[in-house]
């Protein structure tokens, strides 16, 4: 598969079938018909009309939003509609930093389809003038994208935590890094994505921005799982990292834009040896999700 | 005033005040409606293809191509209409790297809307006080954007060149970079744009590269199209950026990728970082 083959797989472009989520007049996700349907049977809570599914305007609180989507998600969950909550709150925003609508559990992304926000850094490595990065095999038990390739630390974006909290938390629980070298991490910019996704225990539609972080990595340093949610690590050249993007569907999707975008600002992937270098470069930040 | 602001007007885009210019069948760029109306009074070279207007199909090699549509910009020029050629024939082309339909002179880029590929250098020195940028100011005698601040060298990608041959020679031109310096230069991305233009429109790609110039070496410009050249720290570039109009409508744009790649501008203090980001790479990528 070539790079653009990748990035195409991370831009879909259309929700699929799927209803407008509107809160407080703004269209925040997409939800299946299906899930609309059985929302419609909470008429205080879910407008379900003409098409789309709207928070009812009575809800005017982050809070009271916030409060009765938790009650009906449980209520869901009860009775196996929605997965079980994963206690990781999310704020439902579809720019960072601004007030968010309201907090909901991570679980329900894929379900409700809203923008979501993660971390990811890549650890780099320079021997003999070569780039090599460093990369994690998920845990085989972990519960999405079972021993897939992964960066060297990556994490979603909860709120009421910092980036760079965030990040060094991350960096603690997925490498054992310690904080003081987490904190020279370097932002590199973004990376998003927006589509449907199955396969590795996930279903559903994943509306993604991720803050792209570089970490030049000590020569005598190398990281080490804490959380048991990584198998092991790994010291690639930048010339395998481009072999597994092109060859296998190794890397998790979002993992492989990262990736790419880090290629490419390092000067691996040229515009005078990759073909589709604009088009991937146009594909990996949504313009404005659909 | 906000970065932003240095980005906004490069996302301005009309569709409705164009029509769609064809060659060989294929839309390569776009025409401002009083400009394919005008165009039309060249029945031997265009003709209207429903809302567009097309190079008529018996041009129907390369050559044939650029021969017609430069007699017709000579005819505009005449008529007073078109300032003078640049003499510098841009390859009509809508994706890097194919076969060019023809070309036509860099003047008639925007008011035919090509699209156009450029090469920009952020020439930078990590000192010990920090991370500095050199920033070119145009001469007051350029066509376009005169006595504005420029990246260290930029350029537009001629037909017939190769992108490491043009940087190498728009080195040596505009900074008086020798070429085993230059050709240290990294490629790191693109920023794109396509907006609407007094004359027509942009529809261009600008490669981005990267270099690190010794702390010892000073440019020196070499054709006239630079003034003077000057070390700035980070913190005046960002400044500069933010609270005036004195960088080129593009270069802006390049610095402040420059900026987020390396880590000078970050998610919390930068208010604006995720619509820049997002805001880089806007031209259709057909």
């Amino acid at each position: 598969m070539s790079l653009l083959r990748q990035v195409r797989a991370c831009q879909q472009g259309a929700p699929g079938g799927r209803l407008p989520w509107r809160v407080a007049g703004r269209r925040m996700g997409w939800i299946e018909p299906e899930l609309a349907r059985r929302l419609a049977a909470f008429p205080e809570i879910f407008e379900v009309a003409s098409g789309e599914v709207a928070l009812s305007g009575r809800l005017a609180t982050p809070d009271a939003r916030s409060q009765v989507l938790a009650e009906v998600a449980a209520a869901l969950a009860a009775e196996g509609t929605l997965p079980p909550p994963r206690g990781e709150l999310y704020p439902l925003v579809r720019a960072w930093g601004e007030a968010p609508l309201l907090a909901l559990d991570r679980a329900l992304a894929p379900h409700f389809g809203f923008r979501d926000f993660g971390v990811h850094v890549n650890g780099l490595r320079w021997i003999d003038g070569e780039l090599h990065l460093w990369a994690a095999r998920r845990a085989a038990d972990k519960a999405t994208m079972p021993g897939k390739l992964d960066q060297m630390v990556g994490g979603g974006q909860p709120a009421g935590l910092s980036i760079l909290d965030n990040l060094v938390k991350e960096c603690a629980e997925e490498a054992g890094l310690p904080e003081a070298l987490a904190r020279q991490a370097r932002p590199a910019g973004t990376v998003s994505f927006f589509g449907l996704w199955s396969g590795g225990n996930l279903e559903g539609l994943h509306d993604g921005v991720i803050f792209c972080f570089d970490l030049e990595m000590p020569e005598d340093l190398e990281p080490r799982n804490a959380d048991g949610e990584v198998e092991s690590f790994a010291l690639l050249p930048a010339r395998e990292v481009l072999r597994l993007l092109r060859d296998s569907e190794e890397f998790v999707y979002d993992v492989a834009l990262v990736n790419i975008d880090c290629l490419i600002r390092h000067g691996v992937v040229t515009p005078e040896r990759e073909p589709d270098y604009l088009e991937i470069l146009s594909g990996l930040r949504v313009a404005e999700a659909p | 005033m906000s970065l932003f602001d240095r980005i906004a007007p490069l996302l301005v885009w009309t569709p409705e005040a164009f029509r769609p210019f064809l060659v060989a069948g294929r839309r390569m760029g776009w025409l401002r409606r009083e400009t394919a109306k005008r165009l039309l009074d060249f029945p031997q070279t265009f003709e209207p293809d429903g809302d567009a207007v097309a190079l008529k199909p018996k041009l129907a090699t390369p050559e044939a191509r650029s021969a017609a549509l430069e007699e017709v910009l000579r005819e505009l020029i005449a008529a007073g209409e078109v300032r003078r050629l640049r003499n510098e024939p841009y390859p009509l082309i809508r994706r890097w790297g194919e076969q060019p339909l023809g070309v036509i002179d860099r003047r008639a880029a925007p008011l035919f809307g090509i699209r156009c590929f450029g090469l920009h250098v952020n020439g930078y020195v990590e000192r010990p006080d920090g991370l500095h940028l050199w920033i070119g100011r145009r001469a007051p005698d350029k066509s376009i954007a005169p006595n504005k601040y420029d990246n260290l060298v930029a350029g537009g990608q001629p037909a017939g060149l190769s992108l490491a041959a043009n940087l190498v020679k728009e080195a040596a031109e505009e900074a008086s970079l020798p070429p085993e310096l230059a050709a240290r230069a990294k490629p790191v991305g693109a920023v794109t744009y396509r907006c609407d233009w007094p004359d027509g429109c942009k529809d261009d790609v600008l490669f981005c590269y990267d270099l690190a110039v010794p702390e010892d070496f000073v440019p020196v410009n070499d054709d006239g199209e630079v003034v003077d050249f000057a070390l700035w720290p980070v913190e005046k570039v960002i400044a500069e950026l933010r609270e005036t109009d004195s960088f080129k409508f593009n270069v802006g744009p390049v610095i402040i990728d420059f900026l987020i790649r390396r880590g000078i501008l970050t998610p919390e203090n930068e208010a604006d970082y995720l619509r820049l980001c997002a805001s880089l790479r806007t031209a259709p990528p057909d």
